[in-house]
């Protein structure tokens, strides 16, 4: 489905990553074939409607006086049918179009037999484990959801906390994470890409950041981040990355952090084992040096009532060193 | 904390002043021969007790905790009387036996793991030395279910014994000399020992404790001369580190392949994968072989270690020279209910549908009663012995439980009403099986639990569980029951109910046909072991959690011991630092056990039983 | 605050049971200046008082980093105990003021208590103080059922 000129103006509101009506993929595309077209009917509608508005604002019928009572005769046609048949015409039409989309996606459990990824919502960050028949090829990675481009990939969606709502719309649309409850979701981006996603489900404090990237990779760029991200953590090199691991394993961080082929073996937060892959930090900023200093030393300044406590008993140097560590954790 | 030990000596029996001249007189040679005398004819026990000792945990190396010793009976068990009272001075569970070599008597503390050696030559036995090994405090706190210690062994001239933190001792028995001590673990990363040695040959066999703390459970041997470690089997891990080679041969298809141990785990998990050796070894030395089982896999939810988390809940057989394992048998794959296979492996040779085999009679904390060829590994029998649900039975041709989905514990759900409990048909308290009778009597559990699988996380030192359990009594209004349990017909003979408690003391069978053992509320009952009628019983005054023992004292007369002191994972509600009001404490046992706070009371006593005159 | 302590104090002595004066400086990590036995002299040294409260989103933040640091795993699910002593019961061997808790999680005690003052924040430990103080009375977040 082509755009038409004048949705982009529409949705020039929107922030152009998070557009549902610029799909990049088929799950999204059966949405915007059903959103776009109710979407230019309702404009139609409305436009109808504001016109009518217009022309009995502007309709002069003589003064006051002279005007008829309100229950007077005629008209009953317009109730008849504009209040009754039009809409319910355009209902009728929108609620059995509604109905096939939502037959064309699967929901069947026993489509999903074998999920490649299962998603877990925390409060606020997403956890990604890549599951594998091969015990030894399954990791846990967060807040980034890579897929090979060009095909479905199924996603089983788990929650332990509250309620979230994974939604990547260039992808696909909403579906709830469900604390007892197993969702699927299956996605596919055509193109490799970058596709924003958000939690769409308030969910508390920080819902707002509650963010992730699905990252399409084309399917050789996939097999090799997979390579990479099966490794453990690569061995610190340098002085300084040296003595950031000591900091890191001999402090707070492993009480809550994994960092594969070390000890920490912490499951509370995100694993941070190839950190350094990805673009953000705690689900929504950008993974540079001052964020990574300022989350450390006082997170929930940045995220209030976020998990991560403040860790200010670091000196300056050993903050750089920590840091450096994560930096490297490529 | 350093205890004191306060030694009671209570003489009480008027008779025994008479006797004073005959208990000086020394041993002489073995009590009853090497053929035990009205055994079935079906029956064959390979290595019964010969003379009137007990060096072993449990008397004898196929671990039947059978004893010939027959001058107490039916007939004359209503005179037994107390001989002996002895204070330990530690208030917490007084698990295991203790061991009698020549006329040496010598009982094992809970932590802080005193040796206490009694002479019995001397009028209602007097202390011949009190070994303090003071293990380190700090072992206390990993301690999972109670500071326990099931017992030592003797060999060479030496007890050997584990100590709380992770170490083994070898102390003369003679003197209470310390001869070695060696470290076998790490309390840092929460290794414990609480099992009891095994000497077998020149080696001393031990296993580590702390499948809840995330630890990679092992047996090792040490040398028993010198103490210094021989070989190490992990229980996870690649197979050269499972020391699986060229003579494995597991029975079942699901048993065989490379490196099970680390395959069968995601990642590196099986590092974190507990499979400990906290129960009884047993050892044919027809064979040459031990058994043992593997306790609970790492992290008790199931749902954070996907796999068969190989070689969890495990009976093993191994070659004790080198480690070598020649079968092994999973008894669970992927465990959802924290059910440890550490149980005792009762040896015996029966005739099985008209062949006599070599056998391994196995009660599973599962609540199936196994049989299996020893030999082979091969499941020959696999049936209820409480009330079970979590599967409907076994698969003989693939050693599988067919197990009910309804039933897995999952993470984030409470999964109500299964049964058993996470402490089983049964715990780690050994059965005995009697060769007069042919029955093994099985002291068993009925509780059930909800269980709910949640978020765990992985902190060095300290527990792994990712589970909320909570128990209760099971159907049919008993807590506890000794079965005695025909292994050929796979089914109960009969069986004595406790209504309130569970049965959470080993058992003993004697030549005189009858079965010892004690209750959680203090009584120490002996039963006609053909009947199950009570004939005896003595309130001892503290919960026994001990196995009972027989022995031929220096006047050549036969004496039953046990310690009292109620403890252990169980037992431990009654300690004062455990709360009634919250179900989930102490791993979820205080729901089906605080009322046992009203029943009895902790403290530590070494009782001697034997006939008045 | 001071006439209020003392008259604490008042009622504290004239208290039938033996109590001891609360003398170490509590909320500081100092093993040094822990006393152990009782302090001569006359008065008492301020009873610290915890900084985050008793507010109902600290006692679940606290009931949080319970599970979360597994205090659980030993001390019971809702501390009534297991391989470490029940937090539930009138027992307190190492004092029950928030200072004294928060001691007793940041310094670690004799028995295997972990010392965990390098490790945690000590935001983090006030939670769990807070937590630890609000079990058996009506503010005790998830009870046990």
């Amino acid at each position: 489905m082509r755009r038409a000129p004048f949705l982009v103006v529409l949705a020039s509101g929107c922030a152009s990553d998070l557009d549902a009506l610029s799909p990049a993929g088929p799950a999204a595309r059966k949405l915007a074939d059903l959103g776009s077209p109710v979407l230019v009917f309702f404009i139609i509608i409305s436009a109808v409607m504001w016109a009518l508005l217009i022309w009995v604002a502007l309709r002069k019928t003589g003064t006051l006086a002279e005007h008829a009572a309100p229950d007077a005769g005629g008209g009953k046609g317009w109730v008849a049918y504009g209040g009754f048949v039009v809409p319910g015409a355009a209902f009728t039409a929108v609620f059995i179009a509604t109905l096939r989309t939502m037959n064309a996606f699967p929901v069947d459990h026993q489509q999903h037999a074998a999920p490649e990824i299962r998603v877990v919502g925390h409060q606020w960050w997403w956890e990604m484990h890549y599951l594998s028949k091969d015990l030894n090829q399954v990791f846990v990675t967060a807040n980034e959801i890579h897929i090979p481009a060009g095909r479905p990939v199924d996603l089983e969606l788990l929650s332990y906390d509250v309620i979230h709502s994974l939604w990547a719309p260039r992808l696909h649309g909403k579906v709830d994470l469900i604390p007892g409850m197993r969702n699927f979701i299956r996605l596919q981006a055509d193109q490799p890409g970058r596709y924003a996603g958000a939690c769409a489900e308030f969910c508390g404090l920080q819902h707002a950041h509650m963010k992730f990237v699905v990252v399409a990779d084309a399917p050789e760029d996939y097999g090799k981040w997979l390579a990479q991200q099966r490794k453990p953590a690569r061995q610190p090199d340098t002085e300084e990355t040296r003595r950031g691991k000591q900091i890191f394993l001999g402090g707070p961080c492993v009480l809550c952090h994994t960092v594969r082929g070390t000890d920490a073996r912490g499951t509370v937060g995100p694993d941070l084992t190839h950190l350094a892959t990805r673009s953000t930090i705690a689900a929504w900023l950008p993974r540079d040096l001052a964020n990574l200093h300022a989350w450390v030393v006082n997170a929930p300044s940045l995220k209030p009532g976020a998990q991560m406590p403040p860790l200010n008993q670091f000196s300056g140097q050993e903050l750089h060193d920590l840091v450096a560590y994560l930096q490297m954790l490529k | 904390m350093r205890i004191r030990c306060v030694l009671l000596l209570a003489l009480l029996a008027l008779g025994c002043r008479k006797e004073e001249k005959s208990l000086r007189t020394e041993r002489e040679g073995p009590v009853t021969t090497l053929s035990v005398q009205g055994a079935k004819p079906n029956v064959r026990l390979i290595a019964p007790l010969a003379n009137g000792e007990w060096r072993i945990p449990a008397g004898d190396y196929a671990h039947t905790r059978f004893s010939p010793l027959a001058q107490i009976d039916a007939g004359n068990v209503g005179n037994l009387k107390m001989i002996t009272a002895l204070q330990t001075g530690v208030p917490r569970g007084h698990e295991g036996s203790p061991l009698v070599v020549g006329h040496t008597m010598y009982a094992v503390t809970p932590f802080p793991n005193n040796l206490i050696a009694v002479d019995l030559t001397k009028p209602g036995g007097q202390l011949k030395f009190l070994y303090e090994p003071h293990p380190d405090p700090r072992a206390v706190g990993i301690a999972c279910c109670d500071l326990v210690n099931r017992g030592a062994s003797y060999g060479e001239g030496k007890i050997v014994y584990n100590l709380l933190d992770a170490t083994t001792v070898a102390v003369d028995a003679q003197t209470g000399k310390e001869v070695w001590r060696t470290r076998v673990g790490n309390i840092d990363i929460g290794e414990t020992t609480t099992m009891a040695a095994l000497v077998v040959k020149d080696k001393v066999l031990v296993g580590s404790s702390g499948g809840e703390l995330g630890v990679r459970g092992w047996i090792a041997a040490l040398d028993l001369k010198t103490g210094k470690e021989r070989w190490r089997a992990y229980n996870t891990g690649p197979d050269k580190d499972v020391l699986i080679g060229a003579s494995f041969k597991p029975f079942y298809a699901k048993d065989r392949g490379n490196d099970l141990g680390a395959t069968s785990w995601t990642g590196d998990q099986w590092k974190l994968g507990g499979s400990n050796v906290w129960g009884w070894i047993s050892y044919d030395p027809e064979l040459n072989l031990i058994f043992y089982g593997t306790g609970n896999p790492g992290v008790w939810n199931p749902d954070l270690r996907p796999g068969d988390n190989k070689w969890s809940c495990t009976l093993f057989a191994r070659n004790p020279d080198t480690g070598e394992a020649r079968w092994a048998y999973q008894v669970t794959a992927h465990d959802h209910w924290d059910y440890d296979e550490i149980m005792e492996s009762v040896l015996v040779d029966l005739e099985w549908r008209g062949k006599m085999r070599k056998l391994v009679l196995y009660p599973g904390r599962t609540g199936y009663m196994y049989v299996l060829d020893r030999e082979t590994g091969e499941l020959l029998s696999a049936e209820p012995f409480q009330p079970v649900n979590w599967a409907t039975g076994y698969d003989l041709s693939t050693g599988k439980a067919r197990e009910v989905e309804s039933k897995h514990t999952k993470m984030g759900e409470v999964v109500e009403d299964i049964c058993p409990s996470s402490t089983g048909g049964k715990e780690f308290i050994p059965s005995a099986f009697s060769p007069r009778t042919g029955l093994l009597y099985i002291p068993a559990h009925n509780t059930c639990m909800n269980y709910e699988g949640v978020e765990a996380n992985y902190i060095a030192g300290t527990p792994y569980l990712g589970a909320s359990v909570k128990m209760y009594p099971g159907p049919g209004g008993y807590q506890g029951e000794l079965v005695a349990w025909d292994p050929l017909k796979a089914r109960k003979i009969w069986g004595i109910r406790d209504e309130k408690l569970p049965i959470y003391s080993g058992v003993l069978a004697t030549g005189g046909d009858l079965v010892f053992f004690g209750t959680m509320d203090g009584w120490f009952e002996a039963a006609d072991a053909r009947t199950g009628t009570v004939l005896w019983k003595q309130q001892t005054g503290s919960g026994i959690v001990g196995n009972p023992m027989t022995y031929v004292g220096p006047d050549k007369k036969q004496y039953v011991a046990v310690y009292s002191g109620v403890g252990g994972w169980m037992g431990a509600v009654a300690q004062p630092d455990i709360s009634a009001d919250d179900p989930y404490a102490a791993l979820g046992v205080v729901g089906a056990m605080k009322e046992i706070k009203k029943m009895t009371a902790p403290g530590g006593t070494l009782y001697v039983f034997g006939l008045s005159p | 605050m001071k006439s209020a302590l003392r008259a604490w104090m008042v009622v504290a002595a004239s208290c039938a049971c033996a109590r001891p004066p609360d003398t170490a400086p509590d909320g500081q990590r100092s093993v040094v200046r822990q006393a152990v036995g009782p302090i001569p002299g006359v008065g008492d040294l301020p009873v610290a008082k915890n900084p985050r409260g008793m507010d109902r989103n600290v006692l679940q933040e606290g009931r949080r980093l319970f599970r979360q640091y597994n205090c659980e795993g030993c001390h019971g699910g809702h501390a009534g105990g297991g391989m470490g002593p029940s937090l539930r019961d009138e027992i307190w061997l190492y004092g029950n003021t928030p200072g004294k808790i928060f001691n007793s999680i940041a310094e670690g005690r004799a028995h295997g208590m972990p010392a965990w003052g390098t490790r945690l924040p000590d935001r983090d430990i006030w939670a769990l103080t807070s937590y630890i103080q609000s079990l058996r009375t009506r503010d005790e977040p998830e009870p046990p059922r």
